[in-house]
């Protein structure tokens, strides 16, 4: 008998753990109808046990539900039990504004992202009135998500009023809903209900603990049954549209798509274009075209469309599986205005903003004209300009593509229009662009055709700083970027210029401020809800009381318009009106614009001159990445494809922990190599790293950096070359799929460069498409690569870069990688010097990373009579951990400890793990600004009077004991008290 | 019959690879055409559906009529699993990109019909796995003069499987 219980027990236990929900695939659909009749549904057990959020408590009114899948949709059948139906609350609301959720309601989750960084959520009422959103991760490391209305589910739904319930059916299709390339079949679920009728309650069959049904984390995982995954991976670019005239007389739109099938085999697909009225989602075109797919292979299908007027829409472009009922596979949303230009005028030069600068080599006017349908009329361009400048071309015979050229640099400073006339049948034609010829501003700040800032006239490759650069910093940064507001234009102007002066670094600006405020981070005008609209007068009239005078600033380079507004759900328009009225009030420096995503970089292009995108891979300990190791690549390249693009990569550790527990770790060398390099590959023009005051702490931060800087000025015109195309194909083995590589030519040498993005060491076989024979080195020249005829093959390390060059002489300037690794590691190891008794090191406590550790017992116990933090040892709650991390020449208040001004007797004190004799004490400060201190150790007390030095060294009189206490009794007012104490 | 049969083994193993390419190479000369067309108004099918076809051929009479064919698919326009299915070999190449499957055996059309220009075949999708295909139909026109090399072309259809 205790041999069978004890079986039994085995048995329980294995089954429980090996126990998980799965949604089982079926293979015939419901039919939605608000019945639960269906022979699918009559084979599926009932699921409930629901609780409220928060507390856990089991609901009042129980809800239950069945779900399955069939490798093409999601079916739903849910029944909210209400002993009160006469009392459902069902008010209306405009469909996917969000709202639903206050009627009695169910929510449906569905996470596919392994990662969590995006869900996606149909609400419906009781009524059936429904919002899709598609909700993404807003990067604020806070679980907080952004929710776009945008998204169509495609669900098809039906409830039902019951005696004692109410019904929802529902269909989802799998396609819509976005799979990401690791997407598999472990997903996450939730089925949430918002009770009114009776008693007020948000429960949930997952436990949340939260009040909230948005967080994802915590939905229950799931596995599909069977799930096919493959399927759904198509990548479909965002298509192009072209809307031109026929010869009918009637409107024809040509849309481009370009998509790449990862599904494994070969597909035929439908792809459907549907253009839907953005309020009311009415769709008023729809057109479908068949086509094929080979497997892996890129392709750009071009359609031709008739039956669409000019207007706003929302362009959805869908792909489906062929077969009998065609199958959602991929979907992509976006809002699109079709307007038909008779005459199209492309300036090719000036290439940015329609500018003429003082500083431009080249002041030549370049337009292109495409009379689209209209070729073969003649066309008559003329540039009219001030006082009566008038100058004409004729073309007799238009060609599809005209090219027209005008001088610029005879003509006078001032605002000019190209125009553009023809006439046929009767009808006249006529287009015109503006441009402008500036008169010279110290440091005016324009991009040329390339992308590539020039500052006065020169190229300039911007590498800096996200939060304000320290002192170490300004050898080889050049910028940064900065977040105060200021009271006035005239104090902005005189700020940035001061730092200008005293560092040499130029400063991008917030242009947005509330003007004579009380406090320089204030800011009511332009809050986030404020920001939903458009411009308000207000905040228009702030920006024209601001700018003029802040934009004469020499030291500035941009003007920073956001930070991941798409988090805080601002309105893509209001940025394109705050631009447009920039263009006019500062046409010396350009706008940036941060986003977190593709989404966002694709929703908020419209509003700034260059996108400068956050990008965070998310590095853990264990070498893993939240987003792919090539992420990089992709976010620049979607920036490229739209706008100048600078990137902001990661150069701290962030976020300190996993959804899953892992550890996060700052970037080495080879995870910083990885991400600048790829943005360089894909012609990313400047870099802005996040951040200075959290990132200076991590030895590979402090060098890395400061390395790959100096290293990049010296490579400047490679770097701000565009990518020679197909220049260079690369195979690896073992395979590597996402190894980048891309050739940079200037001045008649090339540079390669190449990065494994996998973790193990790869082979890799390049082919040049130059054929170069002889040798390419890799910085610092320590060995050389024979190349015969474009044929090379080098062993990379995992997550390394290299950079080849065929300049001998530049290669031999730069650092080489293994010295840059050394100088790391030895950073790293004077920092845990084993005759230091207090020395532990690169604490990983900034965004909590290691805070637990503080209270391991080999870490010796600080505590002071008061501590003066900062911004993020406010964060953290100390500052005294950073007394023994290592780092004695520090640029950053955060790294120091400082008493309370009002510490009258202030002091600080270490205790060991266990005692030591104890013989010297060494104190770093600032500025001298300690004057006067006693040590004491076991009631003996050694002093240290008229200090003026930043190294503080106090004899002890080598008694064993495990505390010391420094006594503070003199010392200047000024923070920055001690930044580093030794103990040995 | 040997020699022919050598020739058509040597020949056609040495021109498969470009029998895709050459459905669109302009030559100078006479034309030589294959074209295949799904003959029911549907191209998704059930496994074991039989799949009508009709291949239309253009050549010159005088020097050439049509002798065989057989069915070939590159590998990555099939789904995974077909490659196995009894009647048909893989041809492998050094590129993956290019290994084929293709019918064991070739379907000689009957003497009578050698001079038709068009031609009605059926393919049995007997357990044949659930996908996209994307096949073609390759005939091999015989030469009836000594002068004339046997020529090789394909006409490619695509059509699904589904349960």
């Amino acid at each position: 008998m205790k041999k069978i219980c004890f079986l039994l027990s085995v048995i329980f236990v294995l089954t429980a753990a090996a126990a998980e929900f799965v949604i089982p695939l079926r293979p015939d659909p419901a039919v939605i109808d608000g019945k639960d009749d269906d022979a699918c549904w009559q084979t599926l057990e009932w699921n409930s046990g629901f609780v409220r959020n928060r507390t856990g408590e089991k609901a009042e009114a129980e809800t239950r539900f069945k779900i399955f899948h069939n490798n093409k949709a999601f079916y739903l059948l849910a029944e909210a039990m209400e002993p009160e139906m006469d009392k459902l609350q069902v008010k209306s609301y405009t469909q996917d504004g969000g709202h639903h959720w206050r009627n009695d309601s169910l929510e449906v989750n569905f996470v596919p992202d392994p990662n969590v960084m995006s869900f996606c959520k149909i609400m419906v009422d009781a009524d059936g009135g429904m919002d899709d959103l598609l909700c993404v991760d807003d990067n604020t490391d806070r679980q907080e998500y952004a929710y776009d209305g945008k998204w169509d589910s495609d669900a098809v739904v039906k409830t039902a009023r019951l005696a004692d319930r109410w019904r929802l059916e529902m269909m989802i299709p799998i396609g819509a809903m976005g799979m990401e390339p690791n997407t598999t079949a472990e997903w996450r679920f939730n089925l949430a209900r918002n009770r009114y009728a009776g008693v007020r309650e948000s429960t949930s069959w997952s436990k949340i603990s939260r009040q909230s049904n948005n967080v994802p984390k915590q939905f229950r995982p799931v596995t599909l049954e069977n799930f096919k995954a493959e399927n759904f991976r198509i990548e479909l670019m965002a298509p192009e549209l072209k809307f031109t005239r026929g010869k009918d007389g009637g409107y024809e739109l040509a849309v481009r798509s370009d998509m790449v099938n990862r599904t494994g085999s070969f597909r035929r697909i439908l792809i459907g274009y549907k253009f839907l009225e953005p309020e009311s989602k009415a769709v008023k075109a729809s057109f479908r075209t068949e086509r094929e797919l080979t497997r892996d292979l890129p392709v750009k299908y071009t359609d031709t469309f008739q039956g669409i007027e000019p207007g706003n829409y929302i362009f959805c472009t869908e792909i489906l599986g062929v077969g009998t009922v065609p199958v959602l596979l991929k979907k992509h949303v976006r809002q699109v205005k079709l307007e038909y230009q008779p005459l199209k005028i492309t300036l090719k030069r000036p290439a940015y903003r329609n500018n003429l600068y003082a500083t431009m080599p080249d002041k030549t006017i370049e337009a292109e004209i495409d009379p689209g349908e209209f070729a073969g009329i003649p066309l008559t361009v003329e540039l009219v300009g001030p006082n009566g400048y008038r100058e004409s071309r004729t073309i007799a015979e238009s060609a599809a593509l005209n090219k027209i050229v005008f001088d610029g640099s005879s003509l006078a400073d001032g605002r000019y229009t190209l125009q553009v006339s023809g006439q046929k049948d009767g009808e006249k034609l006529f287009s015109e662009v503006k441009l402008r010829k500036l008169p010279y501003q110290k440091g005016e700040v324009w991009l040329d055709a390339r992308g590539v800032t020039h500052v006065d006239g020169k190229p300039f490759l911007p590498y800096g700083f996200s939060g304000g650069t320290g002192e170490h910093g300004w050898n080889y940064t050049n910028w940064s970027m900065n977040h105060l507001r200021y009271r006035s234009g005239e104090a902005a102007r005189n700020g940035i210029d001061a730092h200008f002066k005293k560092t040499g670094l130029y400063y991008a600006v917030y242009p947005f401020t509330d003007l004579d405020s009380q406090s320089d981070w204030s800011n009511t005008a332009f809050t986030h809800d404020k920001l939903k609209g458009g411009l308000t007068p207000e905040q228009r009239k702030k920006i024209q009381n601001f700018i003029p005078e802040a934009s004469k600033a020499e030291g500035l380079l941009a003007w920073y318009l956001a930070d991941e507004p798409e988090g805080k759900d601002h309105n893509p328009r209001w940025y394109e009106e705050a631009l447009e009225l920039l263009l006019e009030l500062d046409p010396y420096h350009p706008t940036t614009m941060t986003n977190y995503g593709i989404h966002g970089i694709r929703t908020y292009y419209t509003g700034c001159d260059i996108l400068l995108p956050d990008c965070y891979p998310h590095f853990w300990a264990d070498g893993s990445t939240t987003f792919p190791r090539t992420c990089t690549a992709e976010w620049v390249k979607a920036g490229t494809a739209l706008r100048p693009t600078w990137i902001e990569p990661i150069a701290t550790l962030w976020p300190g922990w996993s959804m899953g527990g892992k550890r996060g770790v700052p970037p080495d060398y080879h995870d910083q190599r990885q991400q600048v390099y790829q943005a360089v590959i894909c012609n990313a023009k400047g870099f802005l790293f996040y951040n200075y005051p959290r990132g200076q702490y991590y030895s590979s931060c402090i060098i890395g950096f400061r390395v790959t800087g100096m290293n990049m000025q010296k490579m400047k015109e490679y770097v701000l070359e565009n990518s020679t195309p197909d220049a260079v194909a690369v195979k690896t083995t073992p395979e590597c799929p996402g190894f980048q590589a891309g050739m940079k030519e200037h001045d008649g040498q090339f540079c390669v460069i190449a990065n494994n993005t996998s973790l193990a060491e790869v082979k890799a076989y390049f082919t040049l498409a130059n054929k170069f024979s002889g040798l390419l080195y890799p910085e610092g020249v320590e060995r050389s690569v024979s190349v015969e005829n474009g044929q090379f093959s080098d062993t990379f390390r995992g997550r390394e870069t290299i950079l080849y060059f065929s300049d001998r002489e530049l290669a031999a300037s730069l650092t080489p990688v293994d010295r840059t690794l050394k100088e790391i590691a030895d950073h790293l190891a004077a920092r845990n010097d084993p005759r230091n008794l207090l020395n532990r090191g690169e604490l990983l406590i900034i965004y909590k990373a290691e805070q637990k550790r503080l209270s391991d017992p080999d870490i010796p116990k600080i505590t002071a009579s008061s501590d003066q933090q900062y911004y993020i040892t406010k964060e953290i709650g100390t500052s005294l951990y950073f007394l023994i991390d290592g780092l004695t020449d520090v640029d950053q208040i955060t790294f120091t400890w400082t008493p309370l001004p009002t510490d009258k007797a202030p002091w600080v004190e270490f205790k060991l793990p266990e005692k030591h004799p104890l013989n010297e004490l060494v104190l770093y400060t600032q500025n001298g600004n300690l004057i006067d201190c006693d040590a004491v150790v076991n009631g003996k007390t050694y002093s240290a009077r008229n200090n003026t030095a930043d190294r503080i060294t106090i004899p002890l009189g080598g008694e064993e004991s495990d505390t010391v206490r420094i006594n503070i009794l003199k010392r200047k007012p000024e923070a920055w008290l001690l930044s580093e104490v030794e103990l040995y | 019959m040997k020699k022919a049969k050598s020739i058509l083994t040597a020949a056609f193993l040495a021109c498969v690879i470009g029998v895709f390419a050459q459905q669109t190479k302009k030559t100078d000369g006479p034309v030589f055409k294959a074209e295949t067309t799904i003959t029911v108004d549907k191209t998704t099918f059930k496994p074991g559906e039989k799949i009508p076809l009709k291949i239309v051929c253009t050549y010159p009479e005088d020097t050439h009529q049509v002798g065989s064919w057989r069915l070939v698919a590159y590998l990555t326009d099939i789904p995974g699993g077909f490659e196995k299915m009894p009647g048909f070999e893989i041809k492998p190449h050094k590129d993956p990109r290019w290994s084929y499957v293709e019918t064991k055996q070739g379907y000689w059309f009957k003497l009578a019909q050698r001079k038709n220009k068009e031609f009605e075949v059926g393919i049995d999708t007997t357990n044949w796995p659930e996908g996209d295909y994307r096949m073609s139909t390759n005939i091999t026109f015989q030469s009836i003069i000594p002068e004339e090399d046997f020529i090789y072309r394909a006409g490619m259809f695509t059509f699904t499987i589904e349960k």
